[in-house]
């Protein structure tokens, strides 16, 4: 079809309307509600232009197109047109541009300079609306609003969940939250970009700066394992704000508010900046240059005075590709076999038989093309809330989505049936379950990273091999932290080298690790509080041995009590570095801030213990150049080998144990960040028993839970119906006082 | 040839020195315009642009909302400009620093102001003892601001 826009010849689809024909051909009209994901409502009038024949100036967004219809984006009606809808749009809109933020980036601003009137008729009063407080995250200016519905037409089709509304009509119009709480989406920052004015705003951004003092910086998120596109904002060496970046294939236009918001955590109040060492039971600070001598010097004589296999080494899943290469090629290099990066988990038996790297299987692009999604512990909404997005999509293709999990959460997408039971229901209900409406369909298993908490986690891999035999389903993974496929690829893992090559004398894996009372350990970007599935077993293991090495970024209560030698290293945003996502996708990004003098950039720390070894020397692009090789021989596509030993249903009538990973603490930058632990979803941190386990009618309101021979006492819990029988639920994972392992089997003391 | 024994009699008589000296001679008996500075001023334009100021609201409050415009207008790049939200939830300057030695006074960041609190004041008379005071900040600004508030007042209002 070929319609003439400006008597120019362009080619259009039939189904296209006006606005998105000028855009593929970059014919500038002015719009403020019209967005190329939401759908169209034409109600700014903004876009009206002059089509030949007909009366009156249309709306570019909603007209489709004609064959040879004729269009004028520069005609004195159009102009007229636009010119008067401006002073309509401008007639309540305050002149309060020198405090507004988004003052330079504003649609407003600059559509008024272009198509508006350098003056204006109206001399009644301007309306004036209260603001709300909405949220710790967004700040409201509602005068400013110009009711595009934007923000409105978001949440009711992206985030899946409706939280703002238009509400009275005319004059009295005004955006607000149905409830007081007011907006508690995971993805509510995407209504700051939404906005075309100054409306909603970011809190954490407000009167920081002018957008046009800004640097801005390409990062990809540290925080979920999907690796969405980030530009940060960049005023006087401090990240100041993060908006996304747009990449089709992952994040679209979105960002969800962890990885907006989370950059936060890099200025908190415990931050390491001083390289320290331990001298007479005290920890002295040391000259930053001397730290890595003295490291090199700690980490040669433990090899001298014992053997390779007493020294372990824990690196965390959130450090970069680079980091992780040089750690396993400083410790192999050494002869030192004991790395892992799978801190959180305890049952390894599954590790012979597991794919290369955990993978989705597929892109995130074509999520959509599945019948069925089948959710295996893993709760959307809260832990990949960017894949909300893509799944609310995928529902409106007519994709199925099922989800098992021991705990009854909410999504924000229609999800067709829910199994909600223990573990060892599940279990058994995997060994003979047949979903009979995927059978003969395309399905996607997706197995979230709460299984790998599991103690069972073998045997519950098992059985997930087999139900996805009987549906004959592909099985996808998503992982704990952003870069444990890296942790899998690059050999940080006991069992295989770099590129997944198997080793025939396997070391020690993370439990075994803690377990085998070794002399020297090595921790790399790990926080010990949380990031350890058993705390009360690295306590123990970290009393006994002789000598533990900290590279860390930020210093913990466990880190100043136990640590030998702390070197400060730089996180994320502060160092070159890589991702690989769950697609496979290998991301780099730079440097985006430069950090305090002290802080050591991570890879040349390691780099540095490299070269004072007369090892080889690398250097950002030559990492990156091996890593690259590296994974041009891997095939991606390999599938999933888990059906070698026979496990034994564990029937036992124990109570079972988990932790949910909670939205705001999956990471230590997360954990870190202020205002997101001041939203609403950070709240909801307490302790779930199931009703049948709790007996009411002694009145008693604590409970005793006896874990590994230790009793805790719990005594701020809730009651909860929907929960499966025989399970303890802490919603958030890092309150040591009440736990000590993540996930297990515990019993009852009355 | 007139033209050339012209010339040749000008310069025989010396015809131009005696035009020049003439003037010499007529200003050597009027009253003399040599203005004593320090003692005697010359009269300055309204519009004269000196020594920044920032000034203040009649109730006290400080007029800079912290928008940066001058910051971003100044052509020396003197002026720099730290925001915060202060307590009471409005926009602020936390920082407001001018380098005098970087301004070429041309007023733009007077112009650029939109509630006038940045003005230049008609103080040309200033020195420096160390090489640090050319850097004025806030305090000193509105200190300035305070004290010319009137003069100022009565320069905007003979400015219309």
């Amino acid at each position: 079809m070929k319609i003439y826009i400006n008597n120019i010849e362009y080619d259009a689809n039939p189904d296209e309307t006006i606005i998105q024909v000028a855009d593929r051909n970059n014919i500038k009209i002015p719009r403020f509600c019209y967005h190329k994901h939401l759908s169209v409502v034409a109600s700014c009038r903004m876009c009206l232009v002059e089509i030949e024949g007909v009366k009156f100036a249309q709306p570019a967004c909603s007209t489709p197109i004609k064959e040879d219809m004729r269009i004028s984006t520069k005609s004195s009606k159009t102009k007229e047109a636009q010119k008067s809808t401006m002073e309509f749009l401008l007639i309540n809109h305050p002149l309060d541009c020198p405090i507004c933020d988004q003052a330079g980036e504003c649609e407003l601003q600059d559509v008024s300079l272009k198509h508006g009137d350098d003056h204006s008729k109206y001399l009644e009063f301007k309306r004036v609306v209260v603001d709300k407080d909405i949220s710790p995250l967004i700040s409201t200016e509602m005068t400013r609003c110009i009711h595009c519905s934007r923000c409105v037409r978001f949440g009711e089709e992206v985030a899946g969940n409706k939280e703002l509304g238009l509400i009275n009509r005319g004059e009295f119009t005004e955006i607000r939250a149905f409830i007081e709480d007011g907006v508690s989406s995971e993805l509510s920052g995407n209504m700051i970009d939404l906005c075309p004015v100054g409306a909603l705003n970011n809190k954490l951004y407000s009167y920081k700066a002018r957008t046009w003092d800004l640097k801005q910086h390409p990062i990809i998120s540290p925080h979920d394992c999907i690796g969405s596109n980030i530009f940060y904002h960049v005023y006087n060496n401090e990240i100041v704000r993060a908006i996304p970046k747009e990449n089709s294939d992952i994040n679209q236009t979105w960002l969800s508010d962890r990885d907006r918001f989370g950059y936060q955590g890099i200025y908190s109040k415990d931050r390491c900046y001083v390289s320290k060492h331990r001298k007479n039971k005290t920890l002295e600070r040391v000259d930053s240059q001397d730290i890595i001598k003295k490291v090199n010097n700690a980490i040669n004589s433990s090899l001298d005075k014992n053997t390779s296999s007493k020294i372990g080494s824990f690196i965390s899943a959130q450090s970069t590709s680079e980091e992780m290469f040089l750690f396993q090629n400083l410790l192999r290099k050494l002869g030192i076999k004991n790395i892992d990066h799978r801190t959180n988990e305890r049952d390894f038996d599954y590790q012979d038989t597991y794919p290369l790297m955990p993978s989705l299987g597929c892109n995130i692009n074509d999520l959509s093309e599945y019948d069925n999604i089948i959710l295996i512990g893993v709760n959307i909404k809260t832990e990949y809330p960017i894949l909300t997005v893509r799944l609310n999509e995928s529902v409106k293709q007519d994709t199925k989505i099922y989800s098992y999990h021991y705990f009854n959460m909410d999504e924000d997408f229609p999800v067709e049936k829910k199994f909600v039971m223990n573990n060892t229901d599940l279990l058994s209900l995997f060994q003979e379950h047949t979903l009979e409406s995927c059978r003969n369909k395309k399905n996607l298993l997706v197995i979230g990273p709460n299984i790998t908490y599991f103690s069972n986690q073998s045997v519950f891999l098992q059985a997930l091999d087999k139900f996805a035999k009987n549906i004959n389903s592909q099985i996808g993974y998503l992982t704990d932290f952003c870069n444990s496929t890296s942790g899998w690829i690059l050999g940080n893992v006991p069992h295989r080298t770099i590129g997944g090559v198997k080793l025939d004398n396997p070391g020690l894996n993370a439990t075994e690790m803690l377990e085998n009372d070794l002399s020297t350990l090595i921790f790399y970007n790990l926080d010990p509080e949380n990031d350890f599935h058993n705390s009360s077993a690295l306590i123990n293991s970290l009393q006994k041995s002789e000598c533990n090495i900290f590279f860390t970024s930020y210093l913990t209560p466990i880190i100043e009590k136990y640590a030998d030698y702390i070197v400060p290293i730089s996180t994320y945003a502060e160092s070159d570095g890589s991702f690989i996502n769950i697609e496979g996708r290998f991301q780099s990004f730079n440097k985006v801030i430069t950090p305090n003098s002290n802080v050591i950039d991570g890879w040349r720390a390691l780099n540095e213990l490299n070269i004072l070894n007369n090892h080889q020397a690398y250097t950002i692009e030559s990492i990156r150049s091996e890593l690259s090789s590296t994974l041009s021989k891997i095939d991606f596509t390999s599938k999933i080998l888990i059906d070698k030993k026979k496990y034994e249903l564990d029937k036992s009538t124990k109570v079972h144990k988990n932790s949910l990973r909670h939205i705001y603490s999956t990471d230590q930058i997360v954990r870190r960040a202020k205002s997101l632990n001041e939203t609403i979803q950070a709240n909801n941190k307490s302790v779930y028993v199931s009703r049948d386990i709790f007996d009411d009618s002694e009145n008693k309101k604590i409970l005793k839970v006896v874990e590994n021979n230790r009793v805790f006492k719990i005594d701020n819990f809730q009651i909860r119906d929907d929960l499966p029988s025989r399970t303890i639920v802490y919603s958030s994972s890092f309150n040591n006082k009440f736990t000590e392992s993540k996930s297990t089997f515990v019993s009852l003391k009355k | 040839m007139i033209d050339k024994t012209k010339k040749m009699i000008k310069s025989l008589f010396l015809v131009e020195i005696v035009k020049g000296l003439s003037i010499t001679g007529k200003k050597l008996f009027k009253k003399p315009i040599t203005v004593q500075y320090p003692e005697e001023k010359t009269p300055q334009s309204s519009r004269f642009r000196g020594l920044h100021a920032l000034r203040r609201y009649p109730n006290g409050e400080e007029r800079c909302i912290g928008c940066k415009l001058c910051e971003a207008v100044c052509p020396a790049l003197a002026i720099s400009i730290d925001t915060e939200m202060r307590s009471d939830g409005t926009r602020r300057t936390k920082k407001y620093d001018i380098d005098l030695f970087k301004c070429v006074y041309c007023g733009f960041c007077e112009e650029a102001c939109p509630v006038d609190a940045i003005v230049e004041t008609k103080i040309f008379e200033f020195h420096f003892e160390d090489r640090n005071e050319k850097v004025i900040n806030k305090n000193d600004l509105l200190k300035i601001g305070d004290l010319y508030e009137r003069e100022e007042l009565k320069d905007r209002k003979n400015l219309g």
